[in-house]
């Protein structure tokens, strides 16, 4: 996600996130691709940079969604942070580390929002978050192949 | 495992010192009252999230634009329902109260607002703000309601807007009586089974029993809200305490996905409201028939034969 095509990608994740995000506000599980474009991000930044970007999405967020300002900001920012260090110590040539990276990463940091939140429910846990992330997997993946169409 | 070098060793440093700085400044966010917080994300929608937050509005305005108007001439039809069967106890309390000697009560105005609910996981949906204008400068915490009923508070400005919570939130507490006044009590939220949030009515007294379909109304005492304001229905009854007090479920008269645009309660001022309440005594009693005063005399047009007052 080094190449002006991931960029590209990531502020197409980021702006259908916020100007698409009420559709699929009402969804038990829908894609985050706020979280896939900060996870994809993380991995093509030095790590100060991923937490710098974390944290300004964070700031959005909250602004956004009308929730806690530091918690969302300091969450974001040590997401985009272990999203850049995980992917120096988990390196992969595989095409399917950055999709499995997706998955997990997305998985973990919504259960984790969900604490902040108020709590996690077990449905939550073991059904809602899980389709999420594959959905946002999946979703990341498409943006990627539309991306590919135009910009070379 | 990194080799020295002065280059590496200073970039570094500027990755620490990002990082400290994050640090702090997330710190600092976290440590903010919730009105600073709020005035922080007031001037983000404002500005970074302004052309997101017009698309949100045009979408909501073009999808509902239908479904809207169907409910306004519902809500209108309500409403002339409503002023025609009050109109003549409005006159009659006019009356009466001029006959009395009683000033017109203050009533205060209203603004009209749309309202943004918060979104579920980062953020609170039970939360909104509200944007319109003058907002900011009411005398927080009012009321905020529609045509059909009661939404919400108001808690605190938002920006040029105002932020507050509706009814749904676990913060929330209304005054309310019955519509003929005989029973009062307080409304709460509360999680039913089926994890559909509803109100509670708390503190009706033990002897009496409300029917179900009973119209519950603001009383308007502490000032927050205006009196009369619907706040719902009586649905069941949820628990009584033996000897003491009953507890009511009630079906709220509005929900807070179904609301876009409201009304927030600008009450009159504190003066105001004691000038109309200031009570003045009537002239003492007499104790005995002589220190009864003579009446003034009355003047009466003269009439046809010519007797005056005196005749």
């Amino acid at each position: 996600m080094r190449s002006r095509r991931g960029w590209v990608v990531i502020g197409l994740l980021l702006l259908f996130h916020f100007a698409l995000h009420p559709l699929w506000t009402g969804w038990v599980a829908g894609p985050d691709l706020l979280l896939g474009g900060l996870l994809l991000g993380s991995l093509g930044l030095r790590a100060s940079r991923a937490a710098a970007l974390g944290f300004v999405l964070g700031l959005l967020e909250a602004s956004m969604s009308l929730g806690p300002l530091g918690p969302t900001m300091l969450l974001l920012a040590a997401t985009g942070y272990a999203g850049s260090w995980l992917r120096d110590v988990f390196y992969s040539d595989s095409a399917r580390f950055i999709p499995a990276f997706l998955v997990v990463g997305v998985f973990v940091v919504q259960i984790l929002l969900g604490l902040i939140g108020g709590g996690v429910s077990i449905e939550s846990a073991l059904i809602y978050s899980p389709i999420s992330a594959g959905l946002t997997a999946v979703l990341c993946w498409a943006s990627e192949k539309f991306v590919a169409f135009f910009v070379a | 495992m990194t080799l020295p070098g002065g280059r590496r060793s200073g970039r570094r440093r500027g990755d620490l010192a990002l990082i400290i700085t994050l640090l702090l400044l997330g710190s600092l966010a976290s440590s903010l009252s919730r009105a600073r917080q709020s005035q922080v994300e007031a001037v983000v929608r404002a500005t970074i999230l302004f052309p997101v937050i017009q698309l949100h509005r045009a979408s909501a305005e073009r999808s509902a634009v239908g479904r809207r108007a169907a409910a306004l001439q519902e809500e209108r039809d309500s409403l002339v329902t409503a002023m025609a069967r009050f109109r003549a106890v409005a006159e009659q309390s006019s009356e009466l109260r001029d006959l009395s000697g009683l000033a017109d009560p203050e009533l205060g105005t209203v603004r009209a607002a749309e309202v943004y609910a918060g979104r579920p996981r980062i953020g609170d949906p039970d939360v909104f703000v509200l944007r319109g204008t003058r907002l900011a400068d009411l005398d927080f915490p009012v009321g905020v309601f529609t045509g059909r009923g009661l939404v919400g508070v108001a808690r605190a400005p938002h920006g040029s807007g105002a932020r507050g919570e509706f009814w749904s939130h676990t913060d929330f507490r209304v005054s309310v009586v019955t519509q003929d006044g005989s029973v009062s009590g307080i409304a709460r939220p509360v999680i039913r089974d089926e994890g559909q949030t509803i109100l509670l009515l708390e503190g009706a007294p033990f002897q009496g029993d409300i029917p179900a379909g009973t119209g519950l109304v603001t009383t308007g005492i502490a000032g927050v809200y205006p009196p009369g304001i619907p706040v719902g229905v009586v649905r069941e009854l949820a628990s009584e305490e033996a000897g003491w007090m009953k507890s009511y479920y009630v079906e709220p008269a509005v929900l807070p996905a179904e609301t876009s645009v409201v009304l927030a309660w600008d009450r009159p001022s504190l003066d105001s409201l004691m000038s109309v309440a200031t009570y003045e005594p009537p002239p003492p009693v007499a104790d005995s028939v002589d220190e009864i005063p003579a009446p003034a005399a009355v003047e009466t047009p003269p009439d046809s034969t010519g007797a005056g007052p005196d005749a």
